[in-house]
């Protein structure tokens, strides 16, 4: 008959190396449910209905060539014109189509409130649509360091944001909402661009 | 149609990419199927990019389409043949049991997941502006990025000083698709992603010397949610993950070569880590994270030839890039003062700053789930698991993390506070290092208790 074996007593090395075995145990089993409890709480947390919604509402974009330009002018809509949201879903194209129909050879200015929290991410995709050709950011005097065009330079048009052309330029073209396009021919003065 | 010619695109890749990795590492007697698959899209990216950028200055529009799909072929066709000729042997992982099973199929839910938000996001501010402008304005002048923007005569937005790996690789894909394509440009992330979970399971199993580790540290990555959403992650079209994934490579090569002297391991340490300052000017600060940790090494066994061997092919990107931006004359950003010891002690007041938002962000549990404090906590687990590479891959975790914060004692504070800068960067740049951490905390958590350094060791060899 074979002897039972000794059990550790509670002062023993064997004792020891269990309890740091038990001790090292929970703590990897607390590490594991921590990080993928904590993670998915905060998964959860991430708004993903409205990051994945491609609707006029949500700030997802679709499978289009143009998804994410169409998602940053919806987000202007929604600001300015939500009744427009609706109708336009692709707000993107129209602007891209105007710009592109414009003489060529021919540079941009861009007009608008520099407050505005819309105002400089829809002049930069305005310049992302235009290439090849630059669009100068007019602030009209209240904003240094902005992109003025030297006056040898030949514009072809003058988009107008959130704000209507002046008198002494042709009404233009409402291209999109909140967005004008006056196009200007070596026959009209551009120079009274910023005017009110 | 344009998704078939997309996929036309990206398996041209792979096959550039496969070939490099043979040729680069066909020295190893065994590689695992997710490391080959992982770096195949690494290297397939890159190589396309450079090839890109340098046949670009001689061909343009359906020629230099033509010569980089030559290219692509004949790289896949040489490394196959060498492939062949050193009969590597390569491991798949077979999953045993429902256990492995489950596990696999979640990975694959995970892996969905992440390809359906990339689909379903927008591509950030950073990514449309900094890297898929770029691929756009590339596409309508015949897949070379056109002069006139990289020297600042168009507008100056999107940094035209910056890298060109990711926008070339993208216009890659415009190229074939026959169009800029927003849309489908967000898939791009997926292989990143996708490359960074191969690295994981490979680097968790190799390290661990236990089949199952491979599978907790690509599953643990999920949990970290800035690395699935918000600008920087995986799925936001920025460089900042795919940088982390060539970054992990790297690490685990550097781990590797370190411990076995592997001529496979400095070979893929060395091509990786000269890619990383062609994808982001962060690149060139872990490049030379890597490179110090392993001129250390080198030099402790006197192997000076090693060292040159390490520095000269990433410092000759980091240099070519910085003569082609001056002669190209870039505007370069304004954002640093000099980096000398004269501005840093004129900022040595931004200290507590610094520390006080670096542990803010540590802690910022929406972020990052319990990645950062988990490592602190995994720290004592991680004395079972090879404390050799283990030790490196911490070191490789740190010191990036600790260069970021010198780097904003230089950082020009003109329209925001330094507080404001680092709350709009840190997270971005904690990215580079998360995947690593994520495995660091994965093997601690898998590693069985009791197990000693010696066993692990005796049990590879």
């Amino acid at each position: 008959m074979n002897p039972e074996p000794e059990r550790p007593t509670t002062d023993s090395p064997e004792h020891d190396s269990r309890r740091r075995f038990d001790v090292a145990f929970v703590v990897r089993l607390i590490v594991l449910a921590a990080f993928i409890g904590l993670g998915t709480k905060a998964l959860l947390d991430q708004h993903l209905e409205v990051l994945a919604d491609t609707g006029p509402r949500g700030w997802g974009a679709a499978t289009t060539p143009q998804a994410t330009t169409d998602a940053y002018f919806r987000a202007m809509l929604r600001d300015h014109e939500p009744t427009a949201l609706e109708e336009l879903r692709q707000p993107t194209e129209p602007l891209r189509a105007a710009i592109a129909a414009l003489p060529a050879h021919g540079d941009l200015i861009f007009v608008g409130p520099e407050e505005d929290s819309s105002y400089v991410l829809t002049y930069l995709v305005t310049g992302y649509l235009a290439w090849p050709r630059s669009v100068y950011e007019a602030g009209c005097g209240r904003l240094p360091g902005q992109l003025v065009p030297p006056p040898s330079t030949r514009i072809a048009g003058i988009i107008y944001y959130l704000r209507p052309p002046p008198a002494c330029l042709p009404p233009g073209r409402r291209v999109i909402p909140q967005t004008i396009l006056v196009p200007v021919s070596e026959n009209v003065s551009w120079d009274c661009y910023c005017s009110r | 149609m344009e998704s078939l010619l997309f996929a036309v695109a990206l398996t041209l890749m792979l096959v550039a990419g496969h070939g490099v990795f043979w040729l680069i590492a066909s020295t190893q007697k065994k590689v695992s199927a997710p490391e080959w698959w992982g770096l195949a899209w690494l290297y397939g990216a890159a190589v396309v990019a450079l090839a890109s950028f340098v046949a670009g200055a001689l061909v343009a529009g359906a020629a230099l389409r033509l010569t980089l799909t030559a290219i692509c072929l004949a790289l896949g066709a040489a490394g196959t043949v060498r492939w062949r000729r050193h009969r590597t042997e390569i491991i798949w992982p077979r999953p045993r049991g429902v256990g492995d099973w489950l596990l696999v199929v979640v990975l694959l839910v995970q892996a969905g997941f992440v390809a359906w938000i990339s689909l379903r996001t927008i591509l950030y501010w950073d990514a449309l502006f900094n890297w898929e402008m770029k691929a756009r304005l590339a596409y309508f002048n015949g897949g070379v990025i056109p002069l006139s923007y990289l020297s600042g005569a168009w507008l100056n937005i999107g940094h035209p000083e910056y890298p060109l790996l990711l926008p070339l690789a993208e216009s890659w894909f415009y190229g074939w698709i026959g169009a800029p394509h927003q849309g489908l440009i967000k898939l791009v992330s997926v292989p990143f992603y996708l490359a960074a979970l191969s690295l994981l399971a490979s680097g968790g199993a190799r390290i661990a010397g236990r089949r199952w580790s491979g599978w907790l540290p690509p599953l643990l990555l999920f949990f970290v949610p800035f690395i699935l959403f918000n600008p920087g992650s995986a799925t936001s079209g920025f460089a900042d993950f795919p940088l982390a994934a060539y970054y992990l490579g790297a690490a685990l090569a550097l781990a590797e070569y370190l411990e076995t002297g592997s001529d496979g391991a400095r070979r893929i340490l060395v091509s990786l880590s000269a890619i990383l300052p062609w994808l982001k000017q962060e690149g060139a600060i872990l490049w030379l994270c890597l490179v110090a940790l392993a001129a250390i090494e080198a030099l402790r066994r006197k192997r000076v030839r090693d060292v040159w061997l390490m520095v000269l092919p990433g410092a000759g990107v980091i240099i070519g890039w910085q003569i082609f931006v001056r002669i190209i004359k870039a505007p370069v950003g304004q954002d640093f003062m000099p980096f000398t010891p004269a501005t840093l002690l004129a900022n040595i007041g931004r200290t507590p700053a610094i520390i006080r938002e670096l542990l803010a962000e540590l802690t910022e549990w929406r972020r990052w789930g319990v990645l950062w404090p988990g490592l602190v906590l995994a720290l004592p687990l991680l004395k079972a698991v090879r404390r050799r590479q283990v030790m490196t891959l911490l070191l490789a975790t740190v010191l990036p993390v600790a260069a970021y914060q010198v780097i904003y004692f230089f950082f020009r504070t003109a329209d925001k506070s330094v507080e404001d800068h680092i709350r709009g960067s840190l997270p971005r740049l904690l990215t580079h290092v998360a995947p690593l951490a994520v495995l660091l905390v994965a093997l601690a958590i898998s590693s069985p208790p009791g197990e000693n350094e010696e066993g692990q060791i005796e049990s590879r060899t």
